[in-house]
């Protein structure tokens, strides 16, 4: 079945662009286009499409705005594209606070300098995000979910304390005193999601690594850092880990964990020229497999790919617990689908579940 | 460059690009006058964040370079960072110049070249705010948060690092005041001797920096202007208008700098209430209530209407619509509507063709049939037209930059009101009229405006207004551009015609007020004493007059002493179809543009005189040069020159007069014209061909062109 898109851009030029490419391909359809996100929210209404394609800034109506409209609406995943700098990544996150399930860049030389790749890129994660059958509900979800945050925020009461916990307990035969995060495409909303749930007495350090342009790690670690109980902050090389602390991965480059006499330590490495992804998750595993072996949560969530697999199976031969997203609450279920049919998975939880889960941690 | 520029992707950028710069020209300058539009401010930053989003996804890196640090300055200005003033302005502007010289070299095939590093300098100097942001400052960890994080040690928490959760970084404290110290250091005269050294370097060191401009005169300008003239050692008018710019915009820069620096305390405290705003709105989301969130930016839309100057409100509702109404426009190639247009003009031939033939045929049937024809043809004929329709806006977006420009370098102050922007009218009139306007707006300014302190002297207001205009008039449009300046004075420029004899001081003594008036059109008068740089560019009014004379319009002046003067356009809806005089020689028809003939009179060809070698008659005491078509265009060298009379067409080409003799006057037509050839195009002397009611081709003379080629002798 085609994948049936909605390209929303105010510059013609552009959206001719996205339009032509999108069209090219055999599986893929623009429905409609619109140049505003008051049009959007319109034609998002009446066309019905799979998948939203949606620029930030805009005459009439904002994305961001319109976003919001149509995830109240009718939830659809929505891929943002975003300008991969500092003020960008405000309004990304932005965007996916009120339901975008992912973003791109919009500018071809913060990418490659090639348009052809910017392009291709455009199609594999529209592509990704009509076929994905969970996009819509998940990205319903976790908008459903977002706003419960939101109001429980403003109460006093932890949301933990009013539903009981249904989730399993993790094993208790290892002394778990490191959380590693991995996460890819909607991991941003997830983790969100995930971290604000932390209560306050929640000490063990996380490292978080979402694959991530550079630009956006700082902004992600100080706006999660207002949001969370927590300390967040993007990790500098050579610092030691805290208690209370979480720690975000910068863009651009590796974060490896490393041991130094008692201590552990975070050591930032420009990234090798192979590397597909940075911040590369089983890279972070890898390292932590070696310097701290078997005292490790790492936790796979949503995301293309397979980064994390070969990671989490170094962690796991170290005697480490592997926990990852069930396919349900994912917005793409690759990484933790990867890890699962690896066999190196010990839970499977929803991204409810998890938090509870964790919060049990305590 | 990978792509040419024929490429469709490259043509659809320009289009966009063209058309938002064109808008980013006319925002700017209402930005100028309310600095605090947030949502003018929003509007230009999309506009270059647009312009820089096609430039990159075609690597057209220069465009990129000069579009993001503009996106940037504009990010900052809508942030309420750093107050707009005209030293911004000047630089934006300066920015649009250059991205239009840009399109122009991608339209030419070649690579853009870069923007010259002091602009782009400047423009990142701009993206500086005022004062230190405040909202980097990160709120710092309290005490007790600090001990109650231990290091975390493997097995045996035991070490401590140092600096525990101290790793603030301070960055944005330095980025604070740097942003105005280019311009502040400025004398507020220049001296005759500092100009002298401009000029001095300007043209003789080309780009070498020498050391005798005195310090502190806007050095940076000086060394700009230099590098500018580089490559071509002469100045250019356009150099020396930006050079004046820079200076005056450096001469300014003073007071608006200490001003901001003042605000800056106030700008900290905006932003963090900003940023508080923002969390309260974050937290009223969850409140599903669809319609108190739609109202925002309503309200912020009718906000932004009482804001405006009442002028250009309704400017900003067409605006509006035309935002709403994006989804039912496409875009056509304009070749295609000149296609179109081509095969109407055909058809309307046939249909006169057919209408002259049923005379032949009676039959109630076939003249049925035609009637029918006649009618769906006509319609269809004014509905083609309108496809190739444009409001005159596109042109009229230009001139309120034009008018700021000049009355800055002037020292003038001026408004501008434009009136029936939305006028429509044919594409091609609409460029064909830009630079003829552009010239008489100019002039306005320069010559009809004085200034503030003689306008106040004679009890005017200090700020001088221009009223541009459009209206259909009939099957014309009528243009209007009114001034409350000086006016004309009817004596002087009788004077000035006599002195540089332009005309006789008889045939001057004779002419009323009005005949006076159209003195001006004559080649190389100019009326002010002295020649400015802004209106003596070598293009007269003579010139202005040629080209509206090739729309087949006409130009009229009006002028009262003291109160102001009125300059009146009017031109034909559509240069497609052409009122024509036609006329025989021999057994070949000719068209000639009806705007250009005066009179028509019979003529006893033996009253001709030679006249300094040129055959001459007398017309109401004045000697009409008259000349023998047939000569011209029939390949025979003396025609019937022996005939006795014949009929004489007097054409006026901008003020002079001319007598053609033909054989045959047929009568006036509306003629559709159609272009020649490739053969023939260019053919000197003929504006087209067009084919007449009973088939046959008739040529188009353009007047102008036949003289130039054939009546040298002069």
């Amino acid at each position: 079945m085609e994948v049936r898109v909605l390209v929303v851009d105010d510059s013609v030029f552009y959206r001719h662009r996205v339009v032509a490419a999108l069209n090219a391909e055999k599986d893929i359809v623009v429905v409609g286009e619109a140049c505003n996100g008051m049009e959007a929210v319109e034609k998002a209404r009446r066309l019905r499409p799979d998948v939203i394609t949606m620029d930030v800034s805009m005459p009439v109506m904002d994305g961001v705005t319109a976003v919001r409209h149509i995830m109240e609406e009718r939830p659809t995943p929505i891929l943002m594209f975003s300008s991969l700098t500092t003020k960008g990544a405000q309004a990304t996150f932005d965007a996916l606070d009120a339901g975008a399930v992912d973003f791109i860049t919009k500018h071809v030389e913060e990418l490659s300098g090639n348009p052809q790749e910017t392009l291709r890129h455009l199609i594999r994660r529209v592509r990704m995000l009509g076929r994905s059958s969970t996009a819509v509900s998940t990205a319903a979800a976790s908008n459903a979910l977002h706003s419960t945050r939101q109001s429980e925020r403003r109460l006093p009461i932890r949301p933990l304390s009013q539903t009981p916990a249904t989730a399993e307990k993790p094993r208790t035969d290892i002394n778990i005193q490191l959380i590693i995060i991995g996460a890819s495409t909607g991991g941003p909303v997830a983790l969100q999601n995930l971290l604000t749930v932390l209560p306050k007495g929640f000490r063990l350090p996380i490292l978080v690594v979402q694959h991530m342009p550079p630009s956006f790690t700082k902004a992600f670690a100080e706006r999660l850092n207002k949001i969370c109980v927590a300390n967040v902050k993007e990790a500098q090389d050579g610092e030691p880990l805290e208690l209370s602390t979480i720690y975000i991965a910068p863009g651009g480059y590796q974060t490896l964990l490393k041991r130094r006499s008692d201590m552990l330590y975070i050591q930032v490495d420009d990234p090798s020229p192979e590397d597909i992804y940075r911040p590369s998750v089983d890279l972070a595993f890898g390292s932590a497999s070696s310097a701290i072996p078997g005292s490790v949560l790492a936790i796979v969530l949503t995301g293309m790919g397979a980064d994390g697999k070969d990671g989490a199976g170094m962690l796991k031969a170290a005697g480490s617990e592997i926990w990852v997203q069930d396919e349900q609450s994912s917005v793409i279920f690759g990484m933790p689908k990867a890890v699962l049919s690896a066999g190196y998975a010990d839970q499977v939880l929803s991204l409810q579940d998890m938090g509870k889960a964790l919060s049990g941690l305590v | 460059m990978a792509i040419g520029p024929d490429d469709d992707i490259l043509q659809d950028f320009l289009v966009e690009a063209g058309e938002i710069q064109e808008q980013l020209g006319e925002q700017l300058v209402e930005l100028e006058r309310s600095p605090g539009d947030k949502e003018l401010l929003n509007a230009v930053f999309r506009g270059f964040h647009t312009i820089k989003g096609g430039a990159g996804f075609l690597n057209l890196k220069p465009l990129v370079d000069v579009c993001h640090r503009a996106e940037d300055a504009f990010n900052v200005f809508r942030q309420g960072e750093r107050a707009i003033d005209s030293t911004v302005m000047d630089v934006m502007l300066q920015v649009l110049d250059i991205l239009k010289q840009m399109f122009a070299d991608i339209r030419a095939g070649s690579d853009p070249v870069p923007a010259e590093q002091w602009l782009l300098d400047q423009v990142e100097q701009l993206a500086k705010p005022d004062a230190s942001p405040a909202r980097q400052v990160q709120p710092i960890p309290t005490e007790s948060q600090n001990q109650s994080q231990p290091a975390v040690a493997v097995n045996t928490a035991a070490t401590m690092p140092m600096g525990t959760g101290a790793a603030r970084d301070n960055e944005g404290v330095d980025s604070g005041d740097s942003g105005s110290d280019s311009s502040t250091q400025s004398n507020a005269e220049i001296s005759d001797a500092e100009f002298e050294s401009i000029l001095d370097q300007i043209h003789g060191m080309g780009g070498s920096q020498t050391s005798h401009a005195s310090p502190g005169t806007g050095d940076a300008a000086i060394q700009a202007a230099a590098a500018d003239s580089a490559s071509s050692g002469d100045i250019t008018d356009e150099e020396f208008e930006q050079l004046l710019d820079r200076l005056q915009g450096e001469n300014t820069g003073n007071m608006p700098a200490q001003i901001s620096r003042g605000q800056s305390h106030e700008s900290n405290n905006s932003a963090e209430s900003v940023e508080s705003d923002d969390v309260a709105v974050l937290e009223a989301v969850p409140e599903k209530h669809p319609v108190t969130r739609a109202k925002p930016p309503v309200k912020t839309r009718s906000e932004q209407v009482s804001y405006v100057p009442a002028s250009t409100v309704e400017e900003q509702g067409v605006h509006k619509k035309e935002m709403g109404q994006q989804e039912t426009t496409i875009r056509v190639d304009t070749r295609r509507l000149d296609d179109i247009m081509n095969l109407v003009g055909e058809l309307v031939l046939v249909r006169n063709r057919l209408s002259t033939l049923r005379n032949n045929v009676n039959d109630d049937e076939v003249d049925k049939a035609v009637s029918n024809l006649d009618l769906v043809t006509s319609d269809l004929q004014s509905a083609a037209m309108k496809t190739r329709m444009q409001p005159i806006k596109k042109v009229f977006s230009r001139f309120p930059r034009v008018v700021r420009d000049i009355a800055r370098s002037l020292k003038k102050e001026v408004t501008l009101e434009l009136v029936g922007e939305e006028t429509d009218l044919d594409k091609n009139l609409v460029e064909a009229l830009a630079d003829p306007l552009v010239h008489l707006v100019r002039n306005a300014v320069d010559h009809g405006i004085e200034s503030p302190e003689d306008r106040e002297a004679a009890g005017k207001p200090r700020m001088g207004k221009i009223v541009l205009s459009a209206k259909h008039a009939g099957d014309h449009i009528q243009l209007a551009i009114n001034d409350d300046g000086a006016g004309m004075d009817p004596e002087s420029i009788r004077k000035k015609a006599v002195e540089k004899g332009a005309v006789d001081p008889d045939s001057a003594a004779r002419l009323d007020e009005r005949g006076c008036f159209n003195l001006i059109f004559l080649p190389g008068l100019s009326t002010k004493e002295s020649i400015s740089e802004i209106s003596g560019r070598g293009v007269g009014m003579d010139v202005v007059k040629n080209s509206i004379s090739r729309l087949n319009g006409t130009i009229e002046i009006e002028s009262e002493k003291g109160k102001g003067s009125c300059l009146t356009i009017k031109v034909p809806l559509t240069l497609a179809i052409l009122p024509t005089l036609m006329i025989m020689l021999e057994d070949r028809i000719f068209a000639l543009p009806l705007a250009n003939v005066s009179e028509i009179f019979d003529l006893d060809l033996r009253k001709t005189k030679v006249v300094d070698g040129q055959q001459v008659v007398l017309v109401r005491n004045t000697a009409l040069p008259i000349f023998y078509l047939q000569s011209w265009l029939m390949n025979k060298s003396y025609g019937n020159e022996n005939a006795e009379s014949g009929h004489v067409v007097v054409v006026n080409i901008g003020s002079q007069y001319i007598g053609f003799v033909v054989d045959k006057l047929i009568g006036q037509e509306e003629v559709v014209t159609k272009p020649l050839g490739a053969m023939l195009r260019g053919t000197k002397g003929f504006a087209g061909a067009t084919i007449t009611g009973d088939g046959r081709i008739a040529l188009i003379l353009d007047i102008p062109g036949l003289l130039s080629k054939y009546g040298r002798r002069r």
